[in-house]
């Protein structure tokens, strides 16, 4: 508003000091010369000079007002620009500084989020090591667990299954041997029964009571050695 | 003498328990013609006469008769008969299973030796068993034992295997 005003009070002034020459040129323009008297032409001059001077006054003060008003404008736009300039340097600086600040924050962000990123990833990845070795470790405890029970599984089938198949052999050898000492002592039976019917046959008319009862004697003696009658 | 005395007397002559008890019934019927019957008094010989007592009964029991039968009177013949007889029942016996029929004499012998051997006072049941062979069996205290030829034949049963495989082996 200030710069508006002072733009427009310095062309009131250049105006009125223009339309204020304006008439002082036509007017002496429009008396003729006649010859005048010294003291007309004396007075003429001076109020020539007088003019001339307030002319010359009034366009110095022109001039100076002008000069003034552009002082005051150019000084007053140079305020304008300061300012803007201040402005857009405050502004500037401002938004340096919020940009470094933006920047600072940014980069600090980006170094936390960096930060904050590594040690999650640092401990994502000992979490996940640790979860690794805990799983390894309890994998491998499982597995040797798993294998040590497989073993002595086995172990104990592969033994159950040899005890029990030596059992069954040993009682199908058992049988065997029973069965066969069965039959062999059927078969004795059988050629003992034979062979005493052979001997009743063919001896009992040949042997003599004598005979007989010394047969007897002996059953007798032999009995004694063995022991039988001690029994 | 006295009851102890008198069964010893038998026992020393007389191996087979039946014999033992068949000799005392002998003796008792004797004794009960001499002290409890009336009438005329038979002496022993009579009275094995009439009686039939077997000739091996009669050699045995005149054996005894030096002071034997001069023991007994009327008072106590029944009461040493009875103890006797108790008493034979609760000798040592052995159950002998022969094949043949054996005499007075094999008997005694095989008494004789059983009185040595397995007890002085022991006795013998004899049974006859024809389906053996050789050799005889016996039962003595509860346990019997055979040592007849079949006891034999089991005893050399590998001997005979051998034999019977030899054999089985050369058969064409």
């Amino acid at each position: 508003m200030e710069v508006i005003s002072a733009y427009f009070v310095l062309f009131f002034v250049l105006l009125i000091s223009q339309i204020l020459t304006l008439f002082i040129v036509i007017g002496m323009r429009r008396r003729p010369s006649t010859p005048v008297d010294p003291l007309f032409r004396e007075s003429q001059a001076k109020t020539h000079s007088i003019i001339y001077k307030a002319v010359a006054q009034a366009n110095k003060i022109l001039v100076t007002a002008e000069l003034k008003g552009l002082q005051l404008l150019g000084k007053q736009k140079m305020t304008g620009n300061e300012l803007t300039e201040q402005f857009n340097e405050h502004l500037s600086s401002i938004e340096r500084a919020m940009q470094d600040q933006l920047e600072r924050n940014a980069q600090h962000a980006e170094a936390v989020y960096g930060e904050f990123i590594h040690s999650a990833e640092t401990a994502i990845g000992d979490h996940i090591n640790r979860n690794q070795k805990m799983l390894e470790e309890k994998a491998n405890a499982m597995i040797e667990r798993t294998e040590s029970l497989l073993t002595q599984f086995t172990g104990d089938l592969e033994a159950k299954v040899k005890g029990d198949v030596e059992k069954e052999l040993a009682k199908a050898a058992e049988e065997i041997g029973q069965y066969k000492a069965n039959r062999m002592r059927i078969i004795d039976e059988r050629i003992v029964d034979i062979l005493e019917e052979v001997l009743r046959v063919t001896l009992n008319k040949k042997m003599s009571l004598a005979d007989q009862s010394d047969l007897i004697y002996k059953a007798l003696d032999d009995a004694k050695k063995e022991h039988s009658f001690s029994k | 003498m006295d009851e102890i005395q008198l069964l010893d007397t038998v026992l020393a002559s007389t191996f087979v328990k039946a014999d033992v008890l068949r000799r005392l019934r002998i003796v008792r019927e004797y004794l009960e013609q001499r002290f409890f019957t009336p009438g005329e008094k038979k002496d022993l010989s009579d009275y094995f006469v009439v009686h039939h007592v077997s000739v091996d009964d009669q050699v045995v029991i005149k054996s005894w008769d030096g002071g034997f039968f001069k023991s007994f009177n009327k008072e106590n013949a029944y009461d040493f008969l009875d103890k006797m007889s108790k008493r034979v029942n609760v000798l040592p016996t052995v159950n002998m299973y022969v094949p043949i029929v054996l005499d007075a004499g094999q008997t005694a012998k095989i008494g004789q030796w059983m009185r040595e051997n397995i007890d002085k006072e022991v006795l013998i049941e004899l049974h006859i068993e024809p389906s053996s062979f050789g050799g005889c069996a016996f039962a003595y205290n509860g346990v019997y034992s055979d040592y007849s030829l079949r006891h034999y034949m089991h005893k050399n049963m590998d001997g005979i295997r051998k034999v019977l495989d030899g054999y089985a082996t050369n058969k064409p």
